[in-house]
């Protein structure tokens, strides 16, 4: 067995590295925007990490491989370099993985599996030179650095180790543990027999086996399995410890309040809309947010009554107990809320109507007007002077804003249509007149000469012959004049008005157009103790809404 | 998404419905196809009172109407109203009287002679259509009753010698002498003139048939102003002729009785005012056996008398003008104005200005045809009716039918002058309108039995 690789000057550079800005921020401004600044970090890595995980469980090792590369960039934790190898290996770029996992070595020498990593090393250089005997080396990319320094050993020294297949498991996590004050001592212990008991300070804890002492902040690569906490005397704090259960692919964060003698509660919310805010304990709102969803933060155990909200969705109010130790994570959904708002503007000054209630005028050059609307379809009406009106139907998202533009077109001129038409129905009229009249006088010629009396010359004559010509010279000119004005009454050469309806958009968060300072969490009121042990008590429970895993501690 | 506007919608259906009115303009051209009423085209040469007298008669089977204008001014028109309902409404000649065949008054009344012996003649043969027309001197003959034919003949009978210096200075000094000339009816007819002498005393003679000496009809007292302005002759048989002479501004009618060779005054008939202001004869009585009757207007009334009573008064010797003389039965219908539904004001309609007898129904036996020139017709005063009274038996004075011009217009005057054209077996009404200068040929009449209507009372 390897000798368990202690504390190394590289993992104190890297606790440096982690720790110190961090310790600068804090000698620099609010503490309270420190934890946010820090809560924030812890998130990223959080959700690199756990999208790199659920791309390796998708068997997208390619994608989860540059996943953990960019994460390890961004945030350079030798978790995400073990986990990037694990996944080259299994896309069997096995001179990819061998420099991940050279590089892990070398970024955290002192890893608790280390030797593990160091025999899975072994196996890929075997592979990589059997696959360059069966290809005559020429292999693309598979020769190893040249200068690339390993603690393989000797390429003769005997047939590799054989290493069990990478599975789900596989992947490691990144386990931050801090302590309250600082620099406290800890060890780690991982369980290595799954039937061992519990771990009890002081004692021989068989199946236990010490993987790691340092002191805190302290950011621990740990692979899938239980662990234990110690955080050693310090100054005149008492020792306080706490069991972990580490998931493959997640980020923990434990923290221990020296002055309590116990571990905060770790509480993350998530939704199912980003950028959700966050109120904890502060249903009124009277001091800033909390955070943004996806949060997590290191919380005081007890009960908390968290409050979501988002314009566009309806409040949510949710009630969690947390305790020591552990990590509550909680996913909500949100649901929209019954309205929506339309935002509408046109070409032109318009009035709007909307289910035949006005909604106001919008004039050119103005805000866009916006009314309230309840979610469904709705009946639009756009009228503007002397232009088509619109009539159409629209579908108001719930929570949402509807961006509607109205395209007014200009009535086709009607002018002579109409001067057609009342040409046409004077026509007609005047040839209903005559035509009357032409048949009065027919009657009466007919009646007179009846009665014997009707005159060849009679006048009556050229007046009915001339007024019948001129009714039906009216009745064709009305119809033709008639026909030309219905004709361009229909013709319309001009499109009709329209509307475009862009894609819903979500409402506007004034929130986000301030800052978020947030103040610390009000102290919780609980006695100092100090030194206080306590026997521990470690259960493992999902959390009590959404996907999220909890681990609870009690010292 | 995208929604558009409606656009407006076609109104087609008013235009259909206008265009399913048109009018028939071609039939006005059937109403007034073979119209029951047609007018005469009125010569160019008679710019005044086209129609101020008709008179009628026949050649031939043919009708014949002739046309007088304004008495001692205007010419005289010869129409021919053929046999059927097609008459010729151009004139045959227009010149009669207009001053071509010498010196011409036209007088108020005249005759058709169809046929008769001119003096200008020296072998007495007979010409057609001659009209005594007025006073006048012919290019080649004397001063007196001037008489023009259609073939341009010209003659005069001389006047009675106390009446001649006074036709001489109208015919020297252009001063229009106006007289009335009638006739008995047959085809060398007895011709009875009056001259109511403008200048001097009234005056009235006669021509016996086939004579041109004028015998005159001199009443044995001096008579009222205005004798001689109507004058009418009756032939009664064996008793000779009944001849009377109106002075209808004094109401008096004067009757006289002649063998052909002298005159005997039989009285004076009158008392009412303007008796006598228009005379006619002909066959009113539902008889037919007798000889004509007389009638007689004045303001109010026409008067139908026998005239066989009449021309058997025994001869007077004074004046003494009443209609109380009347011998029993001599007056055998008598009738005033009356109106139909399309006409009206009879007190101020002039009713009686003119008188004839027409057989309009085709009976044999006339009507008495009453001009009213100011009758009012659809409520348009003036526009004038002809009153058609069947007087078939004594006593009967309903008003049978009223002729008038639909088209009529205030002024025309229809009934200024009525006479009766004899086509297809009945007699068509003619009328006068002198104000507007129209005659009027009137085809039908309620009287008109169906069978004698043709085409034209269809």
């Amino acid at each position: 067995m390897r000798p368990p690789i202690l504390f190394g000057r590289r993992l104190w550079v890297l606790v440096l590295v982690l720790v110190g800005p961090s310790l600068v921020g804090i000698a620099r401004v609010a503490p309270a925007q420190v934890a946010t600044t820090n809560a924030q970090r812890m998130e990223s890595i959080r959700q690199r990490m756990e999208q790199g995980q659920g791309l390796y469980v998708a068997k997208s090792y390619q994608a989860a491989a540059q996943i953990f590369e960019d994460g390890y960039a961004t945030y350079p934790y030798s978790a995400f370099l073990f986990n990037a190898g694990v996944c080259y290996q299994k896309l069997a770029t096995y001179d990819r993985a061998l420099s991940k996992f050279r590089d892990y070595l070398r970024v955290d020498p002192n890893a608790p599996d280390a030797s593990r990593v160091l025999d899975r090393i072994q196996v890929l250089e075997a592979l990589l030179a059997a696959a360059r005997a069966a290809d005559g080396g020429d292999l693309d990319g598979a020769a190893p650095d040249a200068g690339e320094e390993t603690d393989a050993g000797p390429a003769d020294a005997g047939p590799p180790p054989q290493i069990a297949p990478d599975d789900e498991q596989a992947m490691k996590s990144l386990v931050v543990v801090e302590t309250e004050p600082p620099g406290a001592p800890l060890k780690l212990y991982q369980r290595t027999d799954t039937s061992a008991a519990s771990f009890v300070p002081d004692a021989a804890n068989p199946g236990w086996a010490e993987v790691a002492a340092t002191s805190a902040p302290a950011n621990l690569t740990l692979a899938v399995g239980r662990y234990h906490v110690v955080v050693e005397k310090f100054r005149d704090f008492n020792l306080s410890q706490t069991d972990i259960d580490v998931q493959p692919g997640h980020v923990h964060q434990f923290k221990a309040n020296l002055s309590q003698g116990e571990f905060m509660a770790f509480l993350r919310v998530a939704a199912n809309v980003e950028g959700a805010h966050l109120y904890l304990d502060d249903q009124a709102k009277k001091r800033p947010e909390w955070g943004v969803t996806p949060h997590g933060e290191l919380v005081p155990a007890g009960a908390h009554e968290v409050l979501i909200e988002v314009p566009g969705f309806k409040p949510f109010t949710t009630n969690v107990q947390v305790n020591h130790g552990e990590q509550r994570e909680i996913t909500v959904t949100l649901s929209r809320v019954d309205y929506g708002i339309v935002r509408f503007h046109s070409n032109t000054d318009v009035s709007v109507a909307l289910d035949g209630k006005p909604q106001g005028d919008w004039r050119m050059g103005s805000a866009p007007l916006e009314f309230q609307a309840a979610a469904g379809p709705h009946l639009l009406a756009v009228s503007s002077i002397g232009r088509k009106d619109l009539e159409g139907t629209i579908e108001v998202p719930p929570g949402q804003v509807l961006p509607v533009h109205a395209t007014m077109i200009q009535k086709y001129p009607r002018g002579g249509a109409w001067m057609e038409a009342v040409c046409g129905v004077v026509l007609i009229g005047g040839g209903v007149a005559a035509g009357t009249i032409s048949n009065h006088l027919h009657d009466e010629m007919q009646a007179d000469r009846e009665a014997g009396t009707l005159e060849e010359t009679d006048s009556r004559k050229t007046a009915g012959t001339w007024l019948a010509v001129g009714a039906d010279v009216a009745f064709a000119g009305g119809a033709v004049l008639l026909g030309l004005a219905t004709y361009n009454f229909i013709k319309d050469p001009l499109p009709p008005s329209s509307t475009q309806i862009d894609k819903p958009a979500e409402f506007a968060d004034p929130l986000k157009a301030r800052p978020t300072a947030r103040a610390p969490l009000a102290p919780r009121a609980v006695p100092e103790r100090h030194a206080v042990k306590s026997p521990v008590r470690l259960h493992v429970g999902g959390a009590p809404e959404g996907a999220g895993i909890g681990l609870g501690a009690r010292f | 998404m995208r929604f558009a506007s409606s656009r407006p919608q076609p109104y087609l259906a008013g235009l259909f419905a206008a265009l399913a009115c048109g009018c028939s303009w071609s039939r006005f051209g059937d109403v007034t196809e073979n119209t029951p009423v047609i007018r005469l085209e009125r010569p160019d040469n008679m710019n005044t009172g086209f129609g101020v007298m008709l008179a009628t008669g026949s050649l031939d089977g043919r009708s014949l109407l002739l046309v007088g204008g304004e008495p001692g001014t205007s010419p005289a028109a010869l129409f021919d109203l053929g046999k059927g309902d097609s008459p010729n409404l151009t004139t045959l000649d227009s010149h009669f009287c207009d001053n071509s065949q010498g010196k011409c008054f036209l007088g108020s009344a005249m005759v058709y002679l169809p046929h008769t012996v001119t003096s200008a003649d020296q072998d007495h043969r007979p010409v057609d259509s001659c009209v005594a027309l007025g006073l006048g001197k012919p290019n080649f003959g004397e001063l007196g009753v001037l008489f023009e034919c259609q073939d341009k003949t010209a003659y005069s009978r001389p006047v009675i010698a106390a009446y001649e210096d006074d036709v001489d200075f109208a015919l020297t000094h252009d001063q229009n002498e106006t007289i009335a000339v009638a006739g008995d009816g047959a085809d060398e007819p007895l011709l009875v003139v009056g001259a109511p002498a403008a200048l001097t005393t009234g005056r009235a003679w006669f021509y016996a048939p086939g004579s041109d000496e004028p015998i005159e009809l001199r009443p044995p007292q001096k008579t009222a102003d205005g004798y001689g302005t109507r004058v009418a002759a009756v032939a009664v048989g064996s008793a000779g002729w009944l001849m009377a002479v109106s002075a209808p501004n004094s109401g008096e009618l004067h009757l006289f009785r002649s063998d052909g060779t002298a005159a005997t005054y039989l009285g004076c008939l009158g008392g009412t005012p303007g008796f006598g202001r228009t005379l006619a004869t002909g066959f009113v009585s539902a008889a037919g056996s007798g000889p004509p009757e007389l009638l007689v207007a004045d303001y109010d009334a026409v008067f139908v008398l026998d005239t066989s009573p009449l021309a058997e008064l025994p001869e007077a010797t004074g004046i003494s003008c009443t209609l109380a003389a009347l011998p029993p039965g001599t007056l055998r219908n008598s009738f005033g104005c009356g109106s139909s539904k399309d006409t009206g004001e009879c007190s101020s309609s002039d009713f009686g200005a003119a008188l004839a007898v027409a057989d309009v129904d085709g009976d044999l036996d006339g009507e008495v045809l009453v001009g009213a020139p100011q009758m009012a017709v659809f409520g348009t005063h003036g526009v004038g009716a002809i009153l058609v009274y069947d007087v078939d038996a004594p006593g009967d004075g309903a008003l049978s039918d009223v002729r008038f011009v639909a088209s009529g217009e205030s002024g025309d005057a229809l009934g200024g002058s009525v006479a009766a054209g004899s086509i297809g077996g009945r007699d068509v009404i003619v009328g006068g309108e002198p104000r507007s200068g129209h005659v009027s040929l009137h085809y039908c009449s309620s009287l008109v039995p169906p069978a004698l209507g043709g085409t034209r009372c269809e």
